[in-house]
């Protein structure tokens, strides 16, 4: 019994390996931060959920159980803050790969509020535009 | 433990390695900071997930107070970076131009309202000198 439950111990810790070998494949071949968020956040909480599972069925005392709910709780709570800051910055200072993105709600939202993103009146390379200055 | 847990383990361990490598070419080559900022917080999950190998394989729980600690303040740091990025658009580029090209007219400004004190300092010098020579 106690073997079968080290092994399948085992077997979540290497499943939440494996979700960080995928979010870091994701963030070395994603084009554009935004997507390469989207593939590391993925091992922050649920891979983290798993390898703590694996965790606390090898080592099964209840210290280590409180500990390991402690720590998904917190993570839950903070990991969605830095993927959010990350993923704000990005889009505000035009960071992020526009042109092969089909949908942008958050653009038609700020045009219905009467914002505009001023970083849309330069292109940047229009010919002959940052000699006006 | 058996074998098969073994092999797990050292397949984890592995396996973990090779996502810090790739996490670690992510952060030199990143061409924005925020790239940079991603590829640390998986450096960081990798970190949590290689803690809780070494917690399975040597039966220890100490390093789970490490494990909580970092989930409570592994994200500021890419809370702060995000925080201070700002972009480098022609906007802003235009703006710092027209900064300094101010700071230039100040000084200048400056420079000048200087050197028209000194003279009109030099002038009432000589003034009163003629006055005391014209006593004399």
């Amino acid at each position: 019994m106690t073997e079968f439950l080290d092994l399948l111990g085992a077997l979540l810790v290497f499943a939440g390996s494996i979700f960080c070998l995928a979010a870091a494949v994701g963030i070395v071949r994603f084009p554009d931060v935004l997507t390469r968020l989207h593939a590391a956040t993925k091992p922050q909480v649920f891979g983290l959920l798993l390898i703590l599972s694996g965790v606390a069925l090898t080592l099964r005392t209840w210290h280590v159980v409180v500990l390991a709910v402690f720590t998904v709780g917190l993570q839950i709570l903070t990991a969605p803050v830095s993927g959010h800051m990350m993923a704000r910055t990005a889009y505000r200072t035009d960071q992020w790969d526009d042109q092969h993105a089909s949908i942008d709600e958050l653009a038609d939202d700020l045009e219905a509020a009467g914002f505009r993103n001023t970083t849309d009146d330069d292109g940047g390379l229009v010919a002959g535009r940052d000699h006006l200055v | 433990m058996t074998l098969v847990t073994q092999v797990l383990i050292g397949a984890t361990v592995v396996v973990l390695v090779v996502s810090a490598l790739f996490a670690l070419y992510r952060l030199a080559k990143g061409p924005t900071g925020l790239d940079r900022g991603v590829a640390s917080d998986v450096i960081i999950a990798v970190l949590i997930a290689g803690i809780a190998t070494h917690a399975i394989a040597a039966r220890m729980s100490v390093g789970l107070i490490v494990i909580l600690i970092l989930s409570l303040i592994g994200f500021t740091s890419a809370v702060g970076l995000a925080r201070l990025i700002t972009g480098t658009s022609a906007r802003e580029r235009r703006f710092l131009e027209a900064e300094a090209r101010a700071a230039n007219i100040s000084r200048e400004r400056a420079e000048r309202e200087r050197l028209q004190r000194e003279r009109l300092e030099r002038e009432r010098a000589e003034r009163e000198l003629n006055e005391m020579e014209g006593e004399a």
